[in-house]
């Protein structure tokens, strides 16, 4: 554990608190924020980030909530448990065959608007901006997580909160903005931490459907490893995973606290 | 102040059946459009591997690809390092928690904090380490592909940890090893015919997640040059030009497969939700 995680880990954080001649110094830190490039790299970074965690938050939030409330079929419920699972943990490749062949150039759904002479390629369409087309591709493993954070939390809702509140007369909008809303808040406040986390992690995705044409802080790293980076210095690429260790760490420990704040309401 | 709040409830009560059906209709909606996301570029896929052009209807994709040397080796290698892992990783953590449960409970934060450390440390991230570290120093144990079950096994340390204590809490550890203790048995007996029978549930969870991360698991294997089945579906893709999805399609189709058997198994023991543990 130590030698395979820590040592790794804390080697990223000193090899990148060297400057270019080797000396102990904060300045590549610096470099990242002063580099047009990569600056640039984080921030799409984050503006990806952001919009598939808002995005899939609030997606994944009614999706689960529908989950609740609809009872009727029994196997409704188990099946997108399960397939969340499976969606969550895919990323990478299967998941980019997926989305070329459905809205790739030769894609079907492409074809069927291209038949029915829609201009898909106009800027306000996905296809012409691949941040916003991975928004959509990254969505496929950012709803299901987030089902499966608010799956417990909405169950946690007791049908006797609510009784109560309908009966020292409150309103449904009453309801949701007194109980229902600071019930789910942490919740969903951890769930969209978590999912901006998974979404400035990710790298397979990105990197097999551009082939690296996209110019994320993940898809920097990449370069760095495989040798042709754009800076003159390996300390650089230490200095991005440092920087990203940091963005994600702080997520995640902001998403523990938020669950455990939750946990408090399911017993 | 009561009549009031009465007054403006009772008019309420009247009109719920009316809206009953109302946000029902909605929440449908909400189940349709996603199940069309999330099925359509499934289908497309499918479709597109297995509706040749000139051919028609047929499988010869999967065929094919099925049969290349290159995709049967690797697949067997990304096997034997999920066996392996799962072997690592449940005998590190199930020693872990039952010690942490059973002698030190003091330690049970430190521990779970530690187990969700490779959580904040994204692969990409972590593979930047590993080549800094590993490269220069043993640049021979990073060539091999066995060494992916060392990092495996730390990728798939957060949901094992919580997988194994899920399944331990679920059943009284204390009295059961204690009894079996004091009919005679020792510790390795104890564990391995009292503690592992009981949470089988939460071990077949924690193996199944492990091999799906092992058989997906792109960013490492690539950076590091060792050809894993995912890395192999790549080098497919590029090759062969429905190959490559065919080889996708079926690797998550096997995955589906192992939560759906394992849904199954753990529902009759009203177990471990295993979709839970990922998080």
């Amino acid at each position: 554990m130590g030698v395979f995680l820590l040592w790794p880990t804390l080697a990223v954080f000193w090899k990148a608190a060297h400057n270019k001649a080797g000396d102990l110094s904060l300045s590549t830190y610096g470099e990242i924020v002063t580099t047009e490039q990569l600056r640039k790299s984080f921030w799409n970074s984050t503006v990806l980030s952001i919009d598939s965690a808002v995005l899939g938050a609030l997606i994944g939030l009614l999706l689960a909530y529908a989950l609740v409330t609809l009872r009727r079929p029994r196997w409704l419920r188990n099946a997108v448990t399960s397939f969340s699972a499976v969606a969550a943990n895919m990323g990478g490749l299967p998941l980019v065959f997926f989305f070329v062949a459905a809205i790739g150039v030769k894609g079907m759904l492409t074809r069927f608007l291209v038949a029915h002479n829609l201009d898909v390629y106009d800027a306000h369409f996905i296809y012409n901006n691949q941040l916003r087309s991975l928004t959509v591709i990254y969505l496929y493993f950012q709803i299901p997580l987030m089902v499966i954070v608010m799956l417990p939390a909405i169950d946690g809702l007791k049908s006797s909160w609510r009784e109560a509140a309908t009966n020292l007369g409150a309103t449904k909008f009453q309801y949701w903005r007194r109980v229902g809303m600071p019930v789910l808040w942490p919740a969903f406040l951890g769930g969209l931490v978590l999912l901006f986390a998974n979404s400035f992690a990710a790298y397979a995705t990105a990197y097999v459907l551009t082939g690296g044409q996209t110019n994320l802080a993940s898809i920097q790293i990449g370069f760095f490893l495989q040798g042709n980076t754009i800076a003159d210095s390996e300390q650089i690429g230490y200095a991005i995973a440092a920087w990203m260790i940091i963005v994600v760490f702080v997520a995640i420990m902001l998403y523990q606290w938020l669950r455990s704040r939750t946990a408090k309401w399911q017993q | 102040m009561s009549t009031i709040h009465a007054g403006i409830a009772a008019p309420r009560r009247t009109e719920a059946p009316g809206r009953k059906r109302l946000p029902n209709v909605g929440m449908w909606l909400v189940v349709a459009l996603c199940a069309v996301y999330f099925l359509f570029p499934i289908w497309a896929v499918m479709k597109f591997t297995i509706y040749l052009p000139k051919q028609g209807w047929t499988l010869k994709a999967y065929v094919d690809v099925l049969q290349e040397q290159n995709v049967r080796s690797t697949f067997w290698l990304s096997v034997q390092i999920a066996f392996w892992t799962i072997l690592l990783s449940v005998a590190l953590m199930l020693w872990t928690v039952l010690w942490t449960t059973l002698k030190v409970r003091r330690l049970q934060p430190v521990v779970e904090f530690i187990s969700i450390l490779p959580y904040m440390v994204p692969p990409i991230a972590f593979v930047v380490g590993i080549a800094g570290v590993f490269r220069p120093a043993f640049p021979s144990f990073i060539a091999n592909p066995w060494c992916l079950v060392f990092f495996y096994t730390v990728l798939a340390m957060p949901f094992t940890y919580r997988s194994l204590d899920a399944g331990l809490r679920a059943i009284d550890v204390k009295t059961l090893t204690e009894a079996s203790r004091g009919l005679g048995a020792g510790w390795l007996a104890t564990i391995w015919r009292v503690v592992i029978p009981n949470i089988r549930a939460a071990l077949l969870g924690a193996t199944f997640l492990t091999v799906a991360v092992v058989l997906g698991e792109y960013t490492i294997a690539s950076l590091l040059l060792i050809t894993t089945f995912s890395v192999e579906v790549a080098v497919v893709n590029q090759q062969e030009i429905f190959g490559g999805p065919a080889l996708g399609l079926l690797s998550m189709l096997v995955v589906a497969l192992m939560f759906v058997v394992l849904g199954i198994l753990t529902r009759k023991r009203g177990g471990a939700n295993v979709a839970a543990t990922i998080v």
